[in-house]
């Protein structure tokens, strides 16, 4: 298998060419081209409750779609469906990685998602909600992020501190708690900052140099806010006998 | 004891781990490379420092204060060996305090949550029934009067209207009767549609509209009384606009928890929303059923009319659906509703 992320940057594509008989698990939807040759499988990924918890906690969809080399080789180009870079996680050595929700794009290898629930301050404050997606097994996890992706590595004993809306994915071993981003709770709202997290060490942490929540609001300031579901003329009807 | 596991060591000046297996000899962890090799080396517990790291903190975190290395212990089993055996180090007895804590924490997290959903849930639904029952009241006639009038259009479009005297004469007597013993503020206007469908409706705002199948299958005026008295029941408790506002208001609320934003979320929750639809319409045809009875009584017809028309329905239908999926409820089960029903009124009577 051979996997390649073109186009880097805030349109970047994953492109995967595959070997006869191998398989890549993708985000439902990612598909933007495929060889004629290549099959494309709905799957609710560890089965209806694993993927209902996926797409109803985890921010993910229902189904992932599985591509097969079944008749031969072939190529498969993926892309996220926000502007950003897809950065690829490298799974190995017992090592796991968790992902903010909405973040995975692919899985290449024998790689297996899962939800995990976070702590209650940490899912109602982190800004990646209650619940997270935790990768594991061996393989590369491709991650999509809204506009570049940057890497920090922390040391151990060192600690950083991350806004909590630009959080992308962070290594299993890394720590981290929700603290107020100013040094007093009035300054840290007032300087707009709000939560963030602060990770230790040792451990990696992915950011995205854009906050999609963020970036949410300043394009409400543009666009007016659409109309609500009306009621229905068939519902009314439906009143017979 | 000795127990040897994969684990991942942190070199001082790297966030890259190694994997590597730590084996217990005490007073201290064998660490050596997993993949072999002569790079091992042997950290003393009093040369360590212990802390939580990792997922929700379930991970051992042993510092070497020598060599300024990590080594990240995912493995219970090692954990509960190092963390038990060692409890005479410092701040160990804090740490084994709050990895025992853990799968309480964990599920108290899980059942707090559960808490949350299903009370956020049932309040809302609760608010929402509250909130329609409370307006309805206050809302003028005249909203019912519009909504009926711009679905009367379209039956306009679709049905041929039958103004044959004889038969509008029979049906528009039953309905007088009817509305007499029904106590409306208003009056109906009721419409013979040509169609080979058993079926009547009642548009809000007073327009019933019988179809010519129905005038042909019923074998009595108590039939048709029956059913008839059904429809007014609809009017009477203003089905439609309800349904309307229970609908719209339900679908706001789980925008407002569930957002509308994720796909799969949003179809997951129109599924559900239509469930619970359906078997709102399944009550308000049910209470309909009672009404419809009460006036058929009340007006001086055979109250068994409606349920030998549901009979008959029964009858001829070979293959029920399952009632879920069913905005109306089964013959047979609106039979026995309506025989019980029935014999309640008739025992209170006497």
């Amino acid at each position: 298998m051979k996997y390649e992320v073109v186009y880097p940057g805030s349109n970047a594509m994953l492109v995967v060419t595959l070997n006869k008989g191998e398989q890549i698990k993708a985000e439902a939807g990612a598909m933007v081209a495929i060889s004629p040759n290549l099959t494309i499988e709905g799957t609710m990924d560890g089965g209806i409750g694993a993927s209902l918890k996926r797409a109803a906690l985890g921010g993910e969809s229902l189904f992932f779609q599985i591509i097969k080399a079944e008749h031969g080789p072939g190529e498969v180009l993926l892309a996220p469906a926000a502007l950003g870079d897809i950065k690829l996680l490298e799974l190995n050595a017992g090592k796991d990685y968790f992902l903010q929700g909405g973040a995975f794009l692919a899985a290449l290898g024998d790689i297996k998602i899962d939800t995990k629930m976070q702590k209650l301050s940490q899912g109602m404050f982190s800004g990646e909600g209650l619940f997270v997606l935790h990768t594991t097994g061996r393989g590369i996890v491709a991650a999509s992020a809204f506009g570049a992706v940057s890497q920090i590595n922390i040391m151990p004993g060192d600690e950083y501190i991350v806004d909590n809306g630009h959080i992308v994915a962070w290594s299993g071993d890394t720590n981290y708690q929700i603290i107020k981003a100013a040094k007093s709770w009035t300054s840290s709202f007032t300087s707009g900052e709000g939560l963030a997290c602060r990770f230790s060490g040792p451990g990696t942490v992915w950011i995205q140099t854009r906050n999609p929540q963020a970036f949410g609001g300043w394009l409400k300031r543009y666009v007016g806010a659409g109309g609500g579901g009306g009621a229905s003329l068939s519902r009314l009807l439906d009143m017979g006998t | 004891m000795s127990l040897a596991n994969n684990c991942r060591l942190y070199k001082k000046s790297s966030a890259e781990p190694v994997a590597v297996i730590a084996k217990l000899e005490n007073p201290g962890l064998f660490i050596s490379p997993s993949g072999g090799g002569n790079d091992s080396t042997q950290w003393l517990y009093r040369d360590c420092s212990f802390d939580l790291s990792g997922y929700n903190q379930s991970r051992l975190k042993v510092s070497h204060n020598l060599s300024g290395d990590v080594l990240i212990i995912d493995d219970p089993d090692l954990i509960k060996q190092i963390s038990c055996g060692q409890s005479e180090l410092p701040g160990m007895e804090a740490l084994t305090h709050k990895l025992k804590l853990r799968p309480w924490l964990e599920l108290k997290s899980w059942l707090t949550v559960m808490s949350i959903i299903i009370g956020i849930c049932l309040g809302g639904y609760l608010l929402v029934e509250a909130t329609v029952n409370a307006s309805i009241d206050h809302l003028p006639i005249a909203v019912d009067k519009q909504l009926g009038e711009s679905a009367f259009k379209h039956f306009l479009k679709k049905y041929k209207f039958i103004n044959d005297d004889k038969q509008l004469n029979r049906i528009r007597g039953i309905a007088e009767k009817l509305s007499a013993a029904s106590s409306m503020p208003y009056k109906f206007d009721v419409y013979l549609a040509k169609s080979k469908e058993v079926n009547a409706f009642a548009l809000p705002g007073g327009k019933i509209i019988v179809f010519s199948g129905l005038i042909k299958d019923a074998k009595s005026d108590d039939e048709i009384a029956g059913v008839l008295g059904h429809e007014i029941g609809h009017l009477k408790k203003r089905h439609s606009l309800r349904d309307l506002l229970h609908s719209v208001s339900l679908l706001q609320f789980c925008k407002f928890v569930f957002g509308d934003n994720h796909e799969d979320v949003q179809e997951l929750m129109n599924l559900m929303l239509k469930i619970e639809g359906l078997k709102y319409n399944r009550d308000q045809e049910s209470e309909a059923d009672e009404i419809g009875i009460n006036l058929a009584k009340k007006a001086g017809y055979d109250p068994n009319g409606l349920i030998h028309f549901f009979q008959r329905i029964q009858d001829e239908e070979s293959n029920s659906p399952p009632a879920f999926i069913l905005s109306h409820p089964l013959p047979k089960n609106r039979v026995v509703a309506l025989k019980k029903k029935l014999a309640d009124l008739e025992a209170n009577s006497n």
